[in-house]
């Protein structure tokens, strides 16, 4: 049975895998951006020098979008239109959602449920950190784990010292963050180096979105179009999709093409916005959209800090690890979830040490060395769990974006969080930057940029609610399934992109009839890579 | 439309870089603030080959700090003074030659740190340095809260 995915991001390159090992072939990847190069020596050297990766060509611009209501989104730099998606920026963070996360309407009236428990969902989880090559601290059981990480977590870096007294002092609980950093050769690419610059490793020792489309290039019944923005989707009947067109925007031309199977793995933007935009005489305000919810309940994790200032270094605290390690989720349960839940972590990248800057401002070593152990910059940083609210869309804007795209309208009338909890958890992180020893610096909310965008065409029990059901099927539609984060039914504090990919091996196994273990690089017999003890 | 522009055309247009000079330029570094590091001439190549690839404006900025440093060379007669005043003339934040001083030697500051010039501050570990190892090493490649380190020395 034929395929068309569109998307080549995490989600639309692990179903093309899934289909393809399954003999379900043939598929056709349809990305509406261009290819990007991925650990690239220059590339790497230039970003090394202070230049911007690659990907942040391929970020929306200014006016790519329109943005209104409650602290109107700036969504530049929170995707990428390019093959391989969002992943190859994204920092490698892997925290499970909390049991709690997936029963959000019955702990907090508001939202839905999922259409299964965390338990449902464990052994997907083990499979999924398996995917990504994932390092984390296995004797950790908050969230419940019945398998080891394939790679276990290292030693806290000095420069997270004062952090972890103060959470120690103050009985919070802490972790290692569970990331994506392979402890051993994955996907083909090479073992971690500590290199420290994550957001463009040149040996692609973590997981980002070009590799398994790297692996799959030049498979037999494997196709990825890139430059081809899809232009809506044609139904042959209310329940039929038969096609779809895109545009090759190196040419201009328009083409159809028809499949057995589609798959929007477009992200929480994108496929609302290519359903709404596919009208026809079935579906006269798009695919999907007879209740009007496609697009509805748009939200994304709305990000804090806290700064302070040592007034002395005496240790010479630098990032050395160069990627995070302590997080906290002490209020990132049961108790919180009403108010909303909340999940920080160390600034990895604090303190930097001014060396170059300084030797370019003409000091000398000695001056440099002191400066180094002179005041320091600290940091904490943390997300809230979002608030689904039906007035909160996503939607086609006027014009085309340079990606052949109509451009992004986004309104957020109702606050996707709330505002006074926000400040006790920014004064809570402030209080922590002073008893690790620094004097408070600035503090607040940053802009949203729509990171973990999701719940446009949410999972629910019936159209009445929302887009798809537990089968990821459109409602109405028999051979249109949506794999995003845009089927989210709620948003957990932590970050969702491992949950993502739990839920779609989830999915293939018992929807599709894909076991897992035809994936490759997923090994549903693997034990742990516990890796060395620790003196 | 590709993300980057990867034609040769400008870098095949024209005398290539002085990587000669360069490397001289570069070496000071390690002289004036008394570090070494890692890098090796060939790799100074990559770079700056890699560098107009991508940005075909910096075969200028290259041809700009050579330029510089031959005048000063003729007019001192003396190599170490000639790059004394190169440098000192461009130090941020009112440089003689911006381009020269942020895209050239602020630059190659920068990768003289993370190639290793960071050790000499008692560093174990800093970004873009490729020798530190693997995380799951025993002891790890950087400085712990336990106090463990994989090498030790500094400043």
């Amino acid at each position: 049975m034929s395929a068309i995915i569109i998307g080549s991001g995490v989600a639309g390159s692990l179903i093309a895998t899934a289909l393809l090992e399954a003999g379900q072939g043939p598929v056709t990847v349809l990305e509406a951006g261009p290819p990007i190069p991925m650990s690239d020596p220059a590339h790497w050297f230039d970003v090394v020098s202070g230049g911007a990766a690659p990907y942040q060509a391929c970020y929306d611009t200014a006016q790519d979008f329109q943005a209104s209501g409650f602290q109107p989104w700036s969504i530049i730099g929170g995707r990428i239109l390019g093959r391989g998606g969002t992943t190859l920026h994204f920092g490698g963070w892997l925290p499970r959602f909390k049991p709690e996360d997936f029963l959000y309407h019955t702990n907090t009236g508001k939202g839905l449920d999922w259409p299964f428990d965390y338990d449902a969902l464990e052994p997907y989880y083990c499979l999924a950190e398996s995917y990504f090559g994932t390092l984390g601290n296995s004797a950790d059981q908050d969230p419940p784990r019945s398998k080891p990480y394939p790679y276990e977590a290292p030693p806290y870096p000095s420069n997270v010292g004062p952090f972890l007294d103060a959470l120690n002092g103050e009985g919070m609980s802490h972790t290692f963050m569970p990331l994506s950093r392979y402890g051993a050769p994955h996907f083909g690419q090479a073992a971690c180096r500590t290199t420290g610059t994550c957001k463009y490793c040149p040996i692609g020792a973590r997981f980002t979105g070009n590799q398994p489309l790297d692996a799959l290039d030049g498979r037999p019944g494997f196709e990825l179009i890139s430059n081809a923005p899809v232009n809506g989707i044609v139904m042959s009947a209310k329940n039929t999709v038969a096609a779809v067109i895109y545009t090759d925007t190196t040419t201009g031309r328009r083409h159809r093409l028809e499949a057995d199977r589609f798959f929007l793995c477009a992200g929480a933007f994108e496929t609302p916005k290519l359903l709404q935009r596919s009208t026809s005489s079935f579906w006269t305000k798009g695919i999907g959209n007879d209740t009007e919810l496609v697009g509805r309940y748009l939200m994304a994790s709305p990000y804090f800090f806290a700064n302070g200032t040592l007034p002395a270094n005496p240790d010479k605290l630098q990032q050395e690890l160069g990627f995070p390690s302590l997080c906290s989720r002490h209020f990132d349960t049961p108790e919180y979830q009403p108010e909303g839940k909340f999940f920080f972590n160390a600034d990895y990248a604090l303190p930097n040490a001014p060396i170059a800057s300084g030797m370019a401002n003409g000091k000398t070593p000695d001056e440099i060395a002191a400066g180094i152990v002179g005041q320091a910059t600290l940091s904490l940083q943390g997300t809230m769990a979002a608030i689904p609210q039906h007035d909160n869309w996503v939607s086609n804007g006027p014009g085309t974006t340079r990606f052949g795209l109509p451009t992004t309208r986004i309104s957020t009338p109702d606050p996707i969080y709330d505002v006074d909890t926000s400040k006790k958890y920014i004064e809570t992180m402030s209080d922590l930057v002073v008893k690790a020893g620094c004097t408070v610096g600035p503090k607040g909310g940053y802009p949203q940029r729509g990171d973990h965008a999701m719940s446009t065409t949410r999972m629910a029990a019936d159209e009445s609610q929302g887009v798809v059901g537990s089968d990821l099927r459109v409602f109405g539609v028999d051979n249109l399934h949506i794999a995003g984060l845009s089927v989210f039914p709620s948003m957990g504090a932590a970050n969702p992109t491992l949950t993502l990919v739990a839920l779609i091996l989830k999915w293939l196994d018992q929807e599709m009839g894909i076991p897992p273990s035809v994936c490759q690089h997923v090994d549903s017999t693997s034990t742990a890579e516990s890796g060395p003890a620790r003196g | 439309m590709s993300a980057t522009d990867t034609t040769d055309d400008a870098a095949s247009a024209g005398p290539g870089p002085d990587l000669e000079t360069l490397w001289i330029i570069y070496t000071y570094i390690r002289q004036r603030w008394q570090a070494e590091d890692g890098m090796s001439e060939a790799q100074l190549k990559l770079i700056v080959d890699g560098k107009i690839r991508l940005y075909p404006d910096y075969a200028g900025y290259y041809a700009a700090a050579v330029t510089e440093y031959r005048r000063l060379l003729a007019q001192t007669g003396d190599r170490n003074r000639a790059l004394d005043i190169l440098y000192t003339e461009n130090q941020l934040p009112n440089p003689k030659l911006p381009d020269v001083a942020t895209r050239v030697l602020g630059e190659f500051m920068t990768y003289h740190v993370a190639f290793g010039g960071f050790r000499t501050y008692g560093f174990e570990n800093f970004p873009g340095w490729m020798g530190g190892g693997s995380y799951q090493q025993v002891p790890p490649p950087y400085r712990t809260v336990n106090g463990e380190t994989a090498k030790g020395g500094g400043r």
